[in-house]
């Protein structure tokens, strides 16, 4: 046998091809009775949480009565589960949430002090100082 | 060494010899299938009763008709279909499964996955061949995608849908995999029971696929074979590429070489280079330096087949062998206008690669 093969997994690029919302389930969490949650139920009894539902065709929206504040649960493909307290927010603020943790990946967000973050080599190699003619190299 | 020889006694030797290793098509007995008679392959029909869901119960379940928005299928895809595709259960409530969909899926998707390799890396060997076919269609791979779309498993069982008010239609757009008397089982946290055919991966190729895994990879392959009948071929090619060979293929980290630098001569020898390939020292940071740095090529008279570099001699040497072999395998033809090479499958198809020469041997 001249050459094994290593068995490797081919890497995810989503959107080079085709684009799957990472998110694909939202669970609303709501009480009928206590004012915490007065935003979302005005939210859900004007009709808004359902044009808003029916733009978002992809996920599923799961609306629960449940004691207690509030919040938003939102499920992501990489089987990570966020949950969102919307104790006290207006309407529009918990429309800007579903906003902001819909378009999420659901990985945890990091701090990325580089410019460019990638899954392939870089198109210009990495500068070698052997490579120069040798006059012009580096002399101790 | 002391070796034993036993005679067996005649009657036991005979009862040894008749062994049968090769595969027999046997009948799934679970299907009821009645024929006129065994060669007539047309009678054959199977007596199981099963149903398709009614459309009109598939569009109640939202994990179903989101799933059909978040892939983008088109609307000539019915719902029952994709229902149908996440249906692995034969017996629990007479729905059809996707057992005929799995099948179809996977044969188209063979079919693009080796024209793809074929056409775009015409050199490569054959063993990283088939594993850059399970690295793109591969049960782990396949897994992986399925998860990426959201699918969801069915794992409540019937007594707990029903005492948590879960409506029935829910479990239509989920992943139906698991038997309804494995539901019922106490589960153990932490403990994850085998089932039989589990038990019976394990032990023949001693690479454990879980059930779940192969649940997705089927789900996958159905949802693509279900393209296929609703909406034809041009559809699911473009799904195909768009889901599975976009993907990115990892093909450098594939290759495992034992002796790279013999191959590599063999492989000039093959190609019937006249010069003898030559590892030279291009450059080098000094031997006495605190770190020595050398840059080795590996030429073939003027021309350089490939460069590496290592911290000593004998790596840089390997190092520049085995990228010259790669450069070699991992070729990829262009068309005369500087595009992709055209597919086999493609229209207007002219062919304009090359074909590979097959692999050399040590």
């Amino acid at each position: 046998m001249p050459v094994k093969a290593i068995a490797k997994t081919s890497i995810a690029r989503n959107g080079i091809g085709a684009f799957v919302l990472p998110c694909h389930k939202i669970s609303v969490q709501y009480c009928n009775w206590g004012g915490s949650s007065s935003g979302l139920r005005q939210l859900l009894k004007s009709g808004k949480m359902d044009s808003i539902a029916s733009q978002k065709s992809g996920v599923v929206f799961d609306v629960v009565k449940r004691v207690g504040h509030p919040k938003l649960i939102f499920h992501y493909n990489n089987s990570q589960k966020q949950e969102v307290d919307i104790a006290n927010l207006e309407a529009s603020q918990i429309v800007e949430k579903l906003n902001e943790y819909s378009q999420r990946s659901g990985a945890p967000l990091f701090k990325f002090n580089h410019k460019v973050l990638s899954n392939n080599d870089s198109v210009r190699g990495i500068w070698s100082p052997m490579h120069a003619p040798k006059s012009h190299r580096h002399k101790i | 060494m002391l070796r034993r020889i036993v005679r067996l006694p005649r009657p036991m030797l005979r009862t040894l010899v008749p062994t049968r290793n090769y595969q027999v098509a046997r009948l799934d007995t679970s299907l009821k299938t009645n024929y006129d008679s065994l060669t007539d392959y047309g009678s054959y029909k199977n007596n199981i009763f099963t149903h398709r869901l009614p459309e009109s119960t598939a569009q109640q379940s939202p994990p179903l008709v989101a799933l059909h928005s978040r892939l983008n299928l088109p609307t000539s895809y019915s719902l029952s279909t994709l229902s149908q595709a996440l249906n692995l259960n034969k017996f629990d409530d007479g729905l059809a499964n996707n057992f005929g969909l799995n099948t179809l899926g996977k044969n188209l998707m063979s079919y693009y996955v080796a024209e793809y390799l074929l056409i775009k890396y015409p050199r490569l060997p054959m063993p990283i061949h088939n594993a850059a076919v399970d690295s793109l269609m591969g049960v782990e791979t396949l897994h992986e995608i399925g998860k990426s779309w959201g699918i969801e498993v069915d794992q409540s069982s019937k007594l707990e849908k029903y005492l948590s008010q879960e409506s029935e239609f829910l479990k239509y757009g989920k992943l139906r995999f698991v038997s309804e008397q494995r539901k019922s089982q106490v589960k153990e946290d932490g403990v994850y029971e085998l089932s039989q055919e589990e038990i019976a991966s394990l032990h023949r190729n001693k690479s454990f696929v879980a059930k779940e895994t192969e649940a997705y990879a089927s789900a996958v392959r159905s949802i693509v074979g279900g393209l296929y009948t609703h909406v034809g071929e041009d559809a699911t090619k473009a799904f195909i590429s768009d889901h599975i060979l976009s993907r990115k293929l990892p093909l450098e980290q594939m290759f495992q070489f034992s002796q790279p630098t013999r191959e590599l001569i063999r492989l000039c020898d093959k190609l019937s280079f006249t010069e003898p390939v030559e590892i030279r020292l291009i450059a080098e940071t000094g031997r006495l330096s605190a770190h020595p740095i050398y840059v080795a090529g590996a030429f073939c008279g003027v021309e350089k087949l490939g460069e590496g570099i290592g911290s000593s001699l004998a790596e840089a040497k390997t190092r520049s062998v085995v990228n010259a072999l790669l450069s070699y395998y991992l070729y990829s033809p262009i068309s005369a206008d500087g595009a992709d090479v055209k597919f086999p499958s493609d229209i207007d198809y002219k062919f304009e690669g090359i074909v590979g020469t097959g692999d050399v041997a040590i």
